[in-house]
């Protein structure tokens, strides 16, 4: 091996740790003296050693603020380059986590946001939450804690009922709620306003596995979601096991399979669908 | 990237540094000769026009050492140094592509076909920066489009918008072999994670709704003309309530009372206006056209038929 193929510049090495650690996160000075001496046989990181390979980097182009006392990179010429586009569907994506997702998914939504900061060449725009994200919170508490909740809605109603689950259809968010023990759903854009009481229910919420058979065309094209197995399947027909998927939302997708799709357990959502089917001919004055 | 340096720059920074960090900058955007590397550094005065190449193999050597594969300048790569692996990589978690996929559902739930082309290629982009080889399977995994060829579809786009007719290979749900069709793209439609094309076949000399998934390749493009009449199914219902669904844009709500809403929809076949029909469960009523109304009980009826036997 030639001398120079394992030739290196030591300082160039330290600028690049520098960067590395800043990568990961806010450090005061002190913090990055330790952080970065850390791994070292011996000290080599002080103050001035570090305040010059951080002037290296904002030489090159990496924007590094010094923010209460601590440093943190805020953009990076090279990395990811985000487009004005891009920003828009990141932008998207955080109105949507800001105001219809629950505080956990909003902390992981930032801890993205601000690893693409750091590694992208512009920065992304924050919004504040509103009521739904509010909303969703209490929602959230409310079924950790077992305790019931009262609805108050736009039209002034208010509505006392145990909290089942968050769901999302069509791109809206619907509070999954027990109600004269029927299941409800209820859009949150109908909302004004959500109370977690004091009293506490007691109830089994063990969601059923819906079993159910597809037929025909149908059965050879279907895509299975991601909450469904296959439990058998044959010629013609496919056998699926569903499992947490709301009812109201389930019965809907199902009828659009018409006669090519039947519902097999449980006897109750058998028995419910066939009480639908009969409201729709009734309809049409045909029972 | 980068301003040229000033004397009273230099003596702030760390000379050998800053090359480190333009030397891993430049490899990030493209694959680079040591001379385009040479010139560059040169231009930003990180060195002189008398110093040895060697310096940067030294370079190259230090980031090496820090973890990045850099590949051999050989005639493979047109003596180009490739960077494939470096430690500066985006730090993505599963947790949060995870995170990334429940917020995008609720967006692609109710979305358009732009967006969510728009959508697939940023996951793409996002996906280079991550060395994570599972999560970047699982940000491939997200996009709605991830088993569709986007490069189809985008060119389907532009079809529509120029009437011109295509000659295609397709196969239809349940047949074994492709056969060729001749079509006049009109609009592409994305529903239920699927990506429709909407057009009129010209051999059927009717409207057709074909499942993008299932065209092989286009076999010829020819101008066309915009005069095709296309026969849609036009139905008009009485909806007690949307419940979990919502007004689609070919529907129209012609009258509101308290009871619930009339409403005018205009869908490209029978077939998708049953299923949106179906779909509204007991909320719904056809009130025309009486041929449709007609099809809608019978097919209640065999669906009935299944729970009562």
């Amino acid at each position: 091996m030639s001398k120079l193929s394992i030739k290196k510049n030591l300082s160039s090495i330290q600028v690049l740790k520098t960067l590395q650690i800043l990568l990961q996160g806010n450090f005061s000075m002190s913090e990055l003296v330790i952080k970065l001496n850390k791994n070292e046989p011996e000290p080599v990181f002080n103050n001035s050693v570090i305040s010059k390979y951080i002037n290296t980097c904002r030489f090159c182009g990496i924007d590094i603020p010094k923010i209460h006392n601590k440093y943190f990179i805020a953009s990076m010429p090279f990395g990811l380059e985000l487009t004005t586009g891009d920003i828009n569907l990141l932008e998207n994506l955080q109105n949507i986590v800001r105001t219809e997702m629950s505080q956990k998914c909003n902390k992981i939504f930032d801890t993205f946001i601000d690893k693409l900061n750091r590694y992208s060449n512009k920065k992304i725009v924050r919004i504040e939450k509103d009521n739904k994200k509010v909303f969703s919170e209490l929602f959230e508490n409310a079924v950790s804690d077992k305790r019931k909740i009262r609805l108050m809605f736009k039209n002034r109603a208010e509505m006392e009922c145990i909290p089942l689950k968050i769901q999302d259809n069509q791109g809206k968010t619907f509070f999954n709620v027990l109600y004269k023990n029927k299941e409800r759903m209820i859009w949150a854009g109908r909302l004004s306003g959500m109370e977690v009481l004091s009293e506490k229910f007691v109830h089994n919420f063990n969601e059923p596995s819906v079993v159910f058979v597809l037929k025909g065309k149908l059965a050879e094209r279907y895509t299975l979601r991601e909450n469904e197995q296959i439990m058998s399947s044959s010629l013609n027909e496919l056998t699926i096991s569903n499992k947490g998927e709301n009812k109201e939302i389930l019965f809907a997708r199902l009828l659009r399979y018409d006669d090519k799709c039947e519902i097999k357990y449980p006897h109750s959502y058998r028995e419910e669908m066939a009480q639908l089917l009969d409201n729709m001919l009734r309809n049409y004055g045909e029972v | 990237m980068l301003k040229t340096a000033d004397k009273t720059e230099l003596n702030q920074i760390s000379l050998t540094g800053a090359r480190a960090l333009v030397l891993i900058g430049l490899l990030m955007e493209a694959p680079r000769t040591l001379d385009e590397i040479r010139n560059i550094f040169i231009e930003l005065k990180l060195m002189e026009d008398t110093n040895s190449s060697d310096i940067l193999r030294i370079d190259l050597n230090t980031l090496r050492t820090m973890g990045c594969e850099i590949s051999r300048a050989s005639a493979k790569t047109k003596f180009r140094y490739v960077l494939k692996k470096h430690p500066f990589m985006l730090g993505i978690t599963s947790e949060e592509i995870g995170n990334l996929k429940k917020i995008y559902k609720k967006i692609k739930d109710n979305s358009n076909l732009l967006l969510m082309l728009k959508y697939d290629e940023f996951f793409k982009k996002l996906a280079v920066y991550i060395d994570d080889e599972n999560v970047k399977e699982e940000l491939y995994g997200i996009s709605v489009l991830k088993n569709y060829q986007t490069d189809l579809i985008n060119e389907l786009i532009k079809d529509c918008r120029q009437n011109r007719i295509l000659k295609l290979l397709y196969k239809s749900a349940g047949s074994k072999d492709y056969t060729e069709k001749e079509i006049t793209p009109l609009r592409l439609v994305y529903r239920n994670d699927k990506v429709y094309l909407c057009g009129y076949d010209h051999s059927k000399k009717e409207s057709v709704v074909l499942n993008i998934a299932r065209i092989k390749s286009i076999l010829s493009r020819i101008a066309g003309n915009d005069d095709i009449e296309v026969k849609t199914t036009k139905i008009k219902f009485f909806l007690k309530s949307f419940g979990i669904s919502e007004i689609q844009e070919n529907e129209t709500i012609v009258e509101k009372s308290e009871k619930g809403f009339l409403i005018e929809g205009n869908y490209y076949n029978d077939f998708w206006a049953m299923q949106r029909i179906l779909s509204f469960g007991s909320d719904c009523t056809v009130i025309e056209p009486e041929d449709f109304k007609e099809k809608i009980i019978q097919k209640i009826k065999s669906m009935r038929e299944i729970y009562h036997e």
